[in-house]
């Protein structure tokens, strides 16, 4: 304690009490809104929900029956709608070639997805008169490039998506699969010597461990481009510590504020007070970023008092980093 | 009864204006006395002397908010309280660990040249305290106002135990750097 900290204890006897006042008021609390909700109209709400899935249930069985028989006279309203959808993005594309006013194209806007979307809303019979005045509008060389697309027309699936948008999305989750094997892949065991000696690691590794705990392992993932990750494990037979250490990633405390991340610190500003309280069972962690670019994840199954042990012991080997 | 009525009945200088204050604001005081004090006889003694002080100074003064003239004034005098009594000696409870966080909002003395007066250092508090967005600000005040512990803010406001860490612990370095560009020296 300090006179100065008395000084600014008491100047804050001056705030504004319209700002007292607010730091007075009762706060909702998310977590209470709903269980208190439940409480007071829980049967209301369990009445109304049951209203929504009887009316849902049923309307969808209601589509079911009125989809099967249109599909048995004329395709079926979805095969319509991607028909039209079609004809639309072909009518655009090739809109010099067309002479018909009042087409489908000028009333519907733009591409095919618009026309997905609004025909969602409209009636069998309302998009029966809508593909007629299509037919009248569109020309024969049309109708040709229409005739002409057949797989297209068949690849469209159900959830309005092409082959093509399919075949798409499978590359890039190959894509990612590839990149997250190849990280699994380049991860690997180094004896511990070696991890020990390998910088800008090795001065970051604690000289101070929990009671019991010796090293276990340490595993190393480098992409020169990328990243430069090591992880330090130590264990006491039952529980493992874990340093999970990455270089090359600047962050300061600005940038934590801006992203508002809780158990994330500058390394010079922590102190045991910001130690987390993991809730029981689970492991205690946070993250620390240094002045040279180091950033670890600590975590463990341990006590406060013996993580700040450890990280007070890093502090005292990078004196200059904090 | 309403503050408006209590008004009334100090500005008629009638003695059920203290005891209609401690039925509606006794709890309220106390526990801004104990939360400083961490002493029931001290605290009662503060709050008894808060209607006291309030009896002098109603009239002339017609406080808007009777809660927080009434709080400023339970608060100044268990500070003053506080102070005499560890005056000599270094004691334990919030308040003190409340001061010893508030010394990291101390700009370095090497940074400024001028003393700035208490009422300035109070309006500028003011402005900063309002450039903070409400959740930080409450949280301040509920810690630095009203000394509560981490876990009572945290309760109040729905938060974690963390975050509530956490944003003291950022509001405070805001508020050294808002000092030190102020140009404040303690």
């Amino acid at each position: 304690m300090s006179d100065q900290a008395v000084k600014i204890f008491e100047a804050l006897s001056d705030v504004d009490e319209e700002l007292l006042e607010r730091c007075n008021r009762k706060t909702v609390r998310k977590n209470d809104t709903a269980p208190r909700l439940f409480q007071a109209y829980g049967r209301a709400i369990a009445a109304g929900i049951c209203l929504i899935v009887a009316g849902a249930v049923s309307w969808g069985g209601y589509q079911l029956i009125r989809g099967s028989s249109q599909s048995n006279s004329s395709g079926g309203a979805y095969r319509e709608l991607a028909d039209m959808a079609q004809s639309v993005t072909v009518e655009e594309e090739g809109q010099s070639d067309l002479n018909g006013s009042g087409g489908l194209g000028s009333t519907m806007g733009a591409g095919a997805e618009p026309a997905a979307g609004m025909a969602e809303d409209t009636g069998a019979a309302t998009m029966d008169g809508m593909m007629a005045a299509q037919e009248s509008a569109t020309s024969e060389s049309l109708r040709d490039q229409i005739a002409g697309t057949p797989a297209k027309e068949e690849a469209v699936q159900e959830g309005g998506q092409t082959e093509a948008d399919k075949e798409q999305q499978a590359d890039h989750y190959g894509d990612l699969r590839e990149q997250q094997a190849a990280q699994r892949d380049s991860r690997e065991e180094i004896p511990w010597e070696e991890a020990c000696a390998t910088e800008p690691f090795g001065s970051y590794l604690p000289t101070v461990l929990p009671d019991a705990y010796e090293a276990f392992s340490a595993r190393r993932s480098l992409s020169p481009e990328h990243w430069d990750n090591l992880i330090f494990r130590w264990t006491d037979g039952v529980q493992v510590l874990s340093l999970d250490m990455t270089s090359g990633e600047v962050v300061t405390r600005e940038d934590l504020e801006r992203r508002d991340g809780l158990c994330e610190y500058v390394a010079e500003d922590f102190s045991k007070e910001l130690m987390p309280d993991p809730p029981a069972g689970e492991p205690l962690a946070f993250t620390l970023y240094y002045a040279d670019g180091m950033r670890i994840d600590f975590q463990g199954h341990v006590t406060a008092d013996e993580m700040w042990a450890v990280v007070e012991s890093i502090k005292k080997q990078n004196p200059v980093q904090k | 009864m309403r503050d408006t009525e209590i008004m009334d009945l100090y500005w008629a200088r009638d003695e059920r204006a203290i005891h209609e204050t401690q039925n509606s604001y006794g709890r309220y005081c106390y526990c801004i006395a104990y939360n400083i004090l961490k002493d029931r006889e001290d605290s009662d003694e503060c709050v008894n002397d808060t209607w006291l002080r309030a009896w002098n100074a109603i009239p002339p003064k017609r406080p808007e908010r009777l809660e927080l003239f009434l709080g400023t004034i339970t608060r100044n005098l268990s500070f003053d309280k506080w102070k005499g009594k560890h005056a000599m000696k270094r004691g334990s409870g919030e308040i003190t660990v409340a001061l010893d966080e508030l010394v990291e909002c101390v700009p370095d003395r090497h940074n400024t040249e001028e003393e700035v007066e208490a009422a300035e250092l109070g309006r500028l508090i003011n402005v900063f305290l309002r450039s903070l967005p409400e959740r930080e600000c409450n949280v301040f005040l509920r810690r630095y106002w009203y000394v509560e512990e981490y876990n009572e803010i945290a309760k109040r406001y729905g938060l974690k135990l963390n975050t509530v860490k956490t944003i003291l612990f950022r509001t405070r370095a805001r508020l050294k750097g808002f000092l030190e560009q102020e140009g404040v020296t303690l």
